[in-house]
């Protein structure tokens, strides 16, 4: 059974809570609480602008929330010794040093966060991006380095998946690729937590949704409680 | 703190190695037109010779540079998002940076020396001028010293300003223009600029800015070198206070 323990307590993973953000006089997130378990993937759904990013980096400790709280297994991401160990991010698929090679931007992460090189390898060859390792990642397309950002994000073997739009910039072939390796996460016991506006991928892919829109929730709870996702969604969004 | 200082200097010898190349050229270039050019038979003493050793520590704008880029570039690249997410306490990412810039900058000191060094001693006595003085030893060490701080430094500056063509700008600026107007106007102030102290740190102080301030007015080496140094701190603190909390979007 999805998100309980053993004793059949439910287990939560991520913990937003009342959380808001303001960037001068724009009300980014209002007020948002949502919840998310392990061994499911939760989509994180909601029209572009609606505050997904925000809330996203608020919970990997990367905006400061103007008040409310973010929390992975209980602690802040700050908090955490080891934040790779537990929570892997797919943030943006830009975000690389164009003269650094695979290896080389996988190696300085690992590096840093005391994870042993043999793990390199491993990653490399769960995303099939072990054949391009050696290359320039300024000459990569935009699905390798999404699959190279996801490749990072699970250096540490982590027990939570955050992953912002992964979906952009990948071919058909590369959408059916990710919603398979998620969904193989989930069964794995893992928690991922996905933001996308593209609702035809989502539907396929995810146990659970968190809907917002304007900052605030609209709607949260397992997928099959909104019977058509896409009806629902433009209904809560139009509203 | 040493892994993540580790990170740093790899991430950085991946991508950057090309300024540090350019700072060790610049000094092979300058030791080599002090000998050919500007010593000459009839002058040649000393000062002179030790003036041709100093010349491994002529990079030091590229080194500083080299600094601005160790911290700019994440930014640039927005990598600085990775460097977060492994180590969200973000005091302890930029301290990495420091550390790894001043142990990079000692590096490229110690490759300036090894090249320029028998260039200069190889070239001082094609000429038939001395080769060597007892101030020689004094001169390579500081020059290694001062690259060090330098680059240090420049890492300071970047951490503050996050921009990497703002922050080489204004640090052009002000080692060319207004720290010279400064000095100009009040030359008490010439021994305790970055320059001021770079120099002092240097060993090499037959002039501290120009002609302006005379040599006896720079600090003691150990004293440019702990200013330096705090310089540097300084610059680094005041980002932590004011530039590295911001959210990162």
């Amino acid at each position: 059974m999805p998100g309980r323990s053993a004793t059949g307590r439910l287990i939560i993973v991520i913990a937003v809570e009342k959380l808001s953000k303001r960037f001068g006089d724009v009300r980014a997130v209002t007020d948002l609480s949502f919840t998310v378990l392990p061994g499911a993937v939760t989509g994180f759904l909601g029209p572009n602008g609606a505050g997904k990013t925000t809330t996203l980096r608020m919970i990997l400790g990367l905006v400061t929330p103007t008040s409310g709280t973010a929390t992975v297994d209980g602690v802040r991401y700050v908090d955490l010794p080891e934040p790779m160990k537990s929570v892997g991010a797919v943030l943006e698929s830009t975000a690389f040093h164009p003269a650094h090679t695979a290896r080389t931007h996988l190696r300085v992460l690992s590096t840093a966060a005391g994870i042993p090189t043999e793990r390199l390898d491993e990653v490399l060859d769960l995303v099939d991006l072990r054949y391009a390792a050696g290359r320039r990642i300024g000459g990569f397309s935009l699905g390798m380095r999404q699959r190279l950002a996801i490749a990072s994000a699970l250096l540490g073997d982590p027990s939570v998946l955050i992953l912002d739009e992964p979906a952009n910039g990948l071919d058909p072939e590369g959408i059916h690729w990710l919603r398979g390796f998620l969904r193989a996460l989930a069964v794995d016991g893992r928690a991922v937590l996905v933001s996308s506006h593209v609702l035809t991928e989502m539907a396929k892919t995810v146990d659970a949704v968190v809907v917002i829109n304007h900052g605030e929730l609209l709607a949260s709870g397992p997928v099959d409680e909104f019977g058509d996702l896409e009806d629902t969604y433009l209904q809560l969004v139009r509203s | 703190m040493i892994t993540l200082v580790k990170a740093e200097v790899l991430r950085l010898t991946r991508s950057m190695r090309w300024v540090a190349v350019i700072a060790v050229v610049m000094c092979a270039v300058w030791a080599v037109l002090q000998v050919v050019v500007f010593i000459k038979p009839e002058t040649v003493n000393e000062r002179a010779v030790d003036s041709a050793y100093s010349m491994s520590q002529q990079g030091y704008m590229f080194v500083m540079i080299l600094g601005i880029l160790l911290v700019t570039s994440e930014y640039r690249h927005r990598t600085i998002t990775w460097a977060f997410l492994v180590t969200p306490r973000r005091g302890r990412v930029i301290t990495a940076k420091l550390v790894a810039s001043s142990v990079i900058g000692l590096v490229v000191g110690v490759a300036a020396v090894l090249v320029t060094g028998p260039l200069v001693a190889i070239l001082l006595s094609a000429y038939d001028y001395p080769v060597w003085t007892a101030n020689v030893p004094a001169v390579v060490l500081g020059s290694v010293l001062s690259t060090g701080l330098w680059c240090l430094f420049g890492a300071g500056v970047g951490a503050l300003i996050r921009n990497m063509v703002a922050a080489i700008t204004v640090a052009f600026v002000w080692v060319f223009y207004a720290e010279w107007a400064l000095v100009m106007m009040v030359p008490a102030v010439g021994r305790w600029t970055p320059t001021g102290v770079g120099k002092a740190a240097s060993g090499w102080n037959r002039d501290a800015l120009g002609s302006i301030a005379p040599a006896g007015d720079l600090v003691p080496m150990w004293a440019g070198a702990v200013l330096m140094v705090g310089y540097a701190v300084t610059a680094a603190v005041a980002a932590r206070l004011i530039t590295v909390r911001r959210d990162v979007t």
